[in-house]
C-alpha cells in the first residue's frame, strides 16, 4: 500500500486510510477535512509535502505523510 | 431542513446524545447537544467542567460515552467527523456548481514556483533582501531616520530645548534630566521617535504586506526540513520572521506553537539570534558600507542560530514536532488592510515603547547622579575589552541591557564618532546582537515561560554572547580576513 510519503509529485486517487494510533494527527487531519473516500492530488514532495483535498491544499511533514494511505 | 436536524449522524450516536442531553443537570454557555457531542469525543476540557459540575451524573455519563466508543472500530472523533463532513458535503452540493478551467490563474503559477524549493528559496531570500535590507533597512533606517534625527532633532529640537533649559532652569540636575546627552528629550524621545518608530513602522509595513498575500505558509513549508533539525517545526517560521520587527511581540506570539519544548527553544532563539528591526535596521546601516563586514556578520549569526538551536534541541527532552498546515490561496493584499494594521501595531509599539525609553533615560540620569551607571559600566569594560573592543563600547552594552535598540542606536552614535575599525564594528554588532534581550523582551519571557526558565534563559544569552564574540574577535584576527 502506498503512502503519500512515498508517492510520485501529481499523482491523483483517493485517501483509503488514516493509519496511526496517534489521537492528535487524527483529529488534525479530520479538522482539516482528510478523510477516508476523498479525493487527493499530490502538488508537492520536497522539502515537504503539499497534496489537495476538496478545495483545501495542505502541507505536511514526513511524519504524518507516512500516515495517509492512498490510492 | 435545519442545521443540526437529525439526519446527521446515526442511531447509535444519536441516542448517546439523547442520553448525554438528559444528564446533563446545569446551564452552559453552549448547548447541551454541542456539549454531549464534544464529551463523546473526550473534548478534555469539557470533560473536566461536567467533572466539576455535574457531581451526581458524571459517571453515568462517562459510561455512556464508554459504551458509545466500544460501538466503534475508529475512535468516535473520526466517526463524528466523517458523518460531519459527508453532511457537508449534501449541503454543498445542492447550491454548488464547480466549472472546471484548465486555464491556470497567474496566482497558481506563482504558487507553484514558490513551493518548489529550486525556486522558492531564491524568493525568500529575495522577499528578504527587499523587504528587510532595501526597504526596512535602507529605506527606513537610512533615509527616515537621517531626515528625522539630522533635520529635526539634531537642526531644531535639540539645540532648542537646550537653549530654553540653558536660558530659563537654573537647577543642573532639571536641565540634565531633560536635555544634554541622556536626557528625556534628547535622548529618549529623540531614540523613540526618529530611530525606532520608522524602522518597526516600515518593518511592520512588510510584514502585514506578507502576512495578507499568504506567503508565510508558504514560507514555513520551505522551512519546515531545517526547522525540524533544531526542534522547531515549518510553524515557527511565524514568530521567527515576527522577531525580525519586535522580538518582544514574537515571544508573545510563540505561545501559539504546540508544545512547551517548542516555545522554550524558539524563545531562545528569539533572545539570542533574532535581530529585532531596530537592531537590524541600526546594524544594517552600520555594515552596508562594509559589505565584507555585513557578510560576516550575517554567517556569524546564522551559524549561531542553527547550532544553539541543534543543541537545545539535543538537550531538551520532548517528543518532535509534526508539522501540518492548511496553505490558504495567494491573494494580492488590501492596501487598507495593510495600512490599518500597519498603524494598530505601530500604535501598540509606541504605546510599549515610550514609557520605557522615557524611563530609560530618566534611569541613566538618575545612576549618572549617584555613580552606579559607572559602577555598572565598570562590570561590562572587562568583557567588552576582552573581544578587542575600545572601553566606550561598554555604556553601549549597558543601554542594550535595558533594550536592544537603544544599544544598537547608541552604537550608531559611536560610528558617526569614528572610533571603530571593521573588525570592532563587527564584533560589536554580532555580540550586541547576541545579548541579553531588552527589558521588555524579558519581562514577556518572565510572563510567558515563567521566572525560572526565563532566568536560565537570560543567564545563558549574557554568557555566550561575550563568549561567542571572544571567539568571532579571535578568528577575525588569526585569519586576518578583517582588520
Amino acid at each position: 500500500m502506498k503512502t503519500l510519503a512515498n508517492i510520485e509529485k501529481g499523482f491523483e486517487g483517493s485517501i483509503v486510510e488514516i493509519k496511526t494510533n496517534r489521537d492528535d494527527i487524527i483529529r488534525k487531519m479530520m479538522a482539516m477535512g482528510v478523510f477516508p473516500g476523498s479525493s487527493v492530488k499530490v502538488i508537492q514532495t520536497f522539502p515537504s509535502y503539499v497534496f489537495q483535498v476538496g478545495y483545501t491544499q495542505i502541507a505536511v511533514d514526513k511524519e504524518i505523510a507516512d500516515t495517509i494511505l492512498v490510492k | 431542513m435545519s442545521i443540526g436536524s437529525d439526519t446527521i449522524y446515526d442511531d447509535t450516536i444519536e441516542n448517546a446524545i439523547k442520553g448525554i442531553e438528559a444528564s446533563l443537570e446545569k446551564d452552559y454557555i453552549i448547548s447541551k447537544r454541542a456539549l454531549s457531542l464534544l464529551l463523546l469525543q473526550e473534548d478534555e476540557d469539557s470533560l473536566e467542567e461536567i467533572k466539576e459540575r455535574e457531581k451526581e451524573n458524571y459517571l453515568k455519563i462517562i459510561s455512556i460515552v464508554e459504551e458509545t466508543k466500544n460501538k466503534y472500530e475508529r475512535p468516535l472523533t473520526f466517526v463524528i467527523s466523517s458523518y460531519r463532513q459527508k453532511y457537508a458535503k449534501t449541503l454543498t452540493d445542492n447550491v454548488m456548481v464547480k466549472t472546471e478551467t484548465n486555464k491556470k490563474s497567474f496566482s497558481e503559477t506563482l504558487d507553484k514556483i514558490m513551493l518548489n524549493p529550486i525556486t522558492g528559496v531564491p524568493i525568500a531570500l529575495l522577499v528578504l533582501y527587499f523587504g528587510l535590507y532595501k526597504f526596512v533597512g535602507q529605506f527606513g533606517a537610512g533615509v527616515i531616520v537621517d531626515f528625522l534625527e539630522g533635520n529635526i532633532f539634531e537642526a531644531y529640537i535639540n539645540p532648542w530645548i537646550n537653549n530654553i533649559l540653558n536660558d530659563y532652569v537654573s537647577w543642573e540636575w532639571l536641565r540634565t534630566l531633560i536635555g544634554g546627552d541622556y536626557g528625556i528629550i534628547t535622548l529618549g524621545i529623540r531614540y523613540a521617535i526618529a530611530i525606532v518608530l520608522p524602522i518597526v513602522g516600515t518593518f511592520f509595513f512588510v510584514f502585514s504586506i506578507i502576512e495578507d498575500s499568504g506567503y508565510l505558509p508558504r514560507l514555513a513549508m520551505l522551512v519546515d526540513r531545517l526547522f525540524k533539525k533544531i526542534g522547531l517545526n515549518g510553524r515557527a517560521v511565524i514568530p521567527m520572521v515576527l522577531g525580525f520587527g519586535c522580538d518582544t511581540m514574537a515571544t508573545m506570539v510563540s505561545r501559539t506553537l504546540e508544545t512547551e519544548r517548542e516555545r522554550i527553544i524558539s524563545t531562545l532563539l528569539l533572545a539570542l539570534a533574532i535581530p529585532c528591526s531596530a537592531q537590524l535596521g541600526v546594524i544594517l546601516s552600520l555594515l552596508s558600507g562594509e559589505p565584507k563586514a555585513l557578510l560576516v556578520w550575517l554567517i556569524f549569526i546564522v551559524v549561531v542560530f542553527l547550532f544553539i538551536g541543534y543543541l537545545a534541541a539535543k538537550v531538551l527532552p520532548g517528543e518532535e514536532p509534526l508539522f501540518y498546515m492548511e496553505m490558504p490561496p495567494l491573494r494580492l493584499p488590501k492596501l487598507s488592510n495593510v495600512l490599518v494594521k500597519t498603524y494598530t501595531r505601530m500604535e501598540w509599539y509606541f504605546a510599549e515603547v515610550l514609557p520605557l525609553f522615557i524611563l530609560i533615560s530618566v534611569f541613566i540620569w538618575f545612576g549618572n547622579i549617584i555613580g552606579i551607571f559607572s559602577v555598572l559600566v565598570n562590570i561590562f569594560r572587562p568583557f567588552v575589552t576582552a573581544i578587542g573592543l575600545p572601553e566606550e563600547v561598554s555604556e553601549i552594552f549597558l543601554f542594550g541591557f535595558f533594550r536592544r535598540d537603544y544599544g544598537a542606536a547608541g552604537l550608531f552614535d559611536l560610528v558617526k564618532g569614528g572610533i571603530l575599525s571593521a573588525r570592532q564594528l563587527v564584533v560589536a554588532s554580532a555580540t550586541l546582537t547576541l545579548f541579553v534581550p531588552c527589558v521588555a523582551q524579558f519581562v514577556m519571557m518572565i510572563k510567558e515561560r515563567g521566572l525560572k526558565t526565563a532566568i536560565y534563559i537570560a543567564a545563558f544569552v549574557f554568557v555566550f554572547s561575550f563568549f561567542a564574540g571572544y571567539a568571532l574577535n579571535w578568528i577575525l584576527i588569526t585569519t586576518g580576513a578583517l582588520v
